[in-house]
């Protein structure tokens, strides 16, 4: 469905000169800095997909769905979805399209949302049956009749989401953008969000490619992952791979019942220490934690002892951390 | 129409503010009678002219006047994922009704002056020469706008100069191409062919000698091509502008 080949994107950010002729200067001024946003990317994702695109702030996300999308030229690479050249054929592509920021509404401010519908029924050409089987299928999963007649701009964040949502599927396209499709919604909101997501998926085979800051939408929805950061991707496989190569370390809490000099024991290291609360590291080479328990008690006296396996969020947290401490490093 | 009131007194300050220029105009043929051969009619029929002209293409490319903010609030990049052109989406996406001042204004004041300058029989087919000088007019004014707001794809702060080039330009088509140096009349009949807009036009249609041009009279005809012209060139840099553009972070 897609193809990416060495995908770059770079921005000129022109110099800005101050004062009384800053403004005439800046228009013919022609320094400027490149800035690589996206740094040759590659990448292909099958119909029916649902992936989930990660990254930290400015890693390059934002960048890669606008050329997606169609709304950036990329200054090199290739790029094809669905056989077509996105922004070379931008009407065709976005007609099977669909797209959500979650940031910013793709709907009409002032206009009712069924009106916003309506409108969309025109703009995609849908056809009357299966605009009211989507109507009628929206109105269950995502409660949209609750605000039908309400303009856009009165809703609230949760139902501007799903309208947004109800909005980019309407047309039945083949693949979907979600930018941070949760961002800011609670609990309850977010739930409901991810349930649709992944409902749609499977019954419509759509595409759905997603972004987001939020891990529980990642390890609710996303079997496969694509991480980026400064413009490149750093990993792109399933998500237990993920979890298994960059987390795969498991966490053994033990509360000792005495006070005692030295805790380190083999195969383990100590990664935080409370009063007689110790927490270690390890990797489960297959032998489990049996042999780590075995030689805590030969030598020590304790009272409780508790495990944690990692999850997808303290893992994507301690890559971004490790990433960090490169980039400064990198700057020292 | 959400705000009536606001609406009411826009269109009253655009009313009151092309009127005191009509007036600055008036106050000058107060003291002289003709300026270059040109009597308060005739000019104001030249204002008239390219007032309208000026604002038909603010009410129909009104989206253009405000694309910057489009750029910035993310609202063009909703039209770019819009299975519409992109062009008609940015054009429409502003109908600026409280320009209906102006052009009330504008219309008023053609009436007014045809009816001193000619008798009222010639009148009626000399409005019919009218509407493609108003057209091209408003093609030209449509061209700056989208020039102006194709520059904003790569900088906001040029944009304040441009505005010389656009409230400049309206300036320069209001007056009589007679009152300028000769230098000035070369560069807007050879350079920059603005003379073509509205100048040369009407200086044929009511029967003024070309002079201050330097053209044959039969050049009018191709006036408003001039104005198609220019709208087509300014289609496409608009175009090359779109495939340059950066969008905004996130």
């Amino acid at each position: 469905m897609i193809v990416a080949k060495d995908l770059v994107k770079e921005f000129k950010i022109y110099q800005h000169h101050r004062g009384a002729f800053g403004a005439i200067r800046n228009m013919f001024s022609t320094k400027h800095t490149i800035v690589r946003a996206v740094d040759q990317i590659s990448f292909q994702i099958a119909a029916g997909e649902l992936v989930g695109y990660l990254g930290p702030n400015g890693a390059g996300k934002s960048t890669t769905i606008k050329m997606l999308t169609g709304i950036l030229v990329p200054t090199s690479g290739e790029l094809t979805i669905g056989g077509i050249v996105p922004w070379r054929e931008r009407v065709k592509h976005v007609r099977r399209m669909g797209v959500v920021f979650g940031q910013r509404t793709t709907l009409w401010w002032d206009l009712p949302v069924i009106e916003t519908m309506e409108l969309l029924r025109h703009i995609y050409k849908i056809p009357e049956r299966q605009y009211r089987r989507n109507m009628d299928m929206f109105a269950d999963l995502l409660g949209l009749s609750e605000f039908l007649n309400i303009p856009v701009r009165s809703l609230s964040l949760g139902q501007r989401m799903r309208a947004d949502l109800a909005a980019a599927f309407l047309h039945d396209p083949e693949i979907v953008f979600l930018d941070e499709p949760t961002i800011g919604l609670d609990v309850l909101a977010k739930e409901r969000i991810r349930q649709f997501i992944a409902t749609i998926n499977s019954e419509k085979k759509t595409t759905v490619i997603l972004t987001t800051h939020d891990l529980g939408d990642v390890a609710k929805l996303c079997r496969r992952v694509m991480m980026i950061d400064r413009g490149k991707v750093l990993f792109d496989g399933a998500l237990a791979e993920l979890v298994s190569r960059f987390g795969g370390e498991r966490r053994l809490i033990v509360d000792f019942a005495e006070e005692y000099d030295d805790l380190s024991i083999a195969g383990a290291r100590i990664v935080a220490k409370e009063g007689r609360k110790v927490t270690y590291a390890f990797h489960s080479n297959g032998n489990g934690v049996a042999p780590l328990i075995e030689n805590l008690s030969r030598n020590y006296k304790w009272a409780d002892i508790s495990l944690q396996d990692p999850d997808v969020e303290t893992t994507i947290r301690h890559i971004y951390e490790q990433w960090e401490g490169d980039h400064s490093s990198e700057y020292c | 129409m959400q705000y009536r009131v606001s609406f009411l007194f826009d269109l009253l300050a655009n009313l009151f503010s092309s009127f005191t220029d009509l007036a600055a105009m008036i106050i000058i043929f107060t003291h002289t009678p003709a300026l270059k051969g040109w009597t308060l009619a005739e000019t104001a029929f030249l204002f008239g002219l390219t007032n309208t002209s000026f604002a038909l293409a603010e009410m129909i490319g009104g989206g253009f006047d405000v694309f910057q903010l489009l750029i910035r609030e993310g609202k063009f990049d909703q039209m770019l994922v819009r299975p519409l052109g992109h062009f008609f989406q940015v054009m429409t996406s502003e109908f600026v009704l409280r320009r209906f001042g102006r052009l009330t204004q504008g219309l008023a004041i053609i009436v007014v002056a045809l009816h001193q300058i000619l008798a009222s029989e010639t009148a009626a087919i000399v409005v019919l020469l009218l509407l493609p000088v108003i057209a091209g007019g408003t093609l030209f004014y449509m061209a700056l706008f989208i020039t102006q707001a194709t520059t904003a794809i790569w900088t906001v702060e040029g944009l304040e100069v441009f505005n010389i080039i656009t409230y400049g330009g309206n300036e320069v088509l209001s007056h009589p191409l007679d009152v300028f140096h000769p230098v000035l009349r070369r560069f807007f009949t050879y350079i920059l062919p603005m003379a073509f807009i509205n100048y040369i036009p009407v200086a044929a249609i009511i029967g003024k000698p070309l002079t201050a041009a330097g053209v044959p009279p039969w050049t009018a005809w191709f006036s408003p091509l001039f104005g198609l012209g220019a709208f087509l060139l300014a289609r496409r840099f608009w175009d090359f502008g779109v495939r340059h553009y950066q969008s905004t972070g996130s």
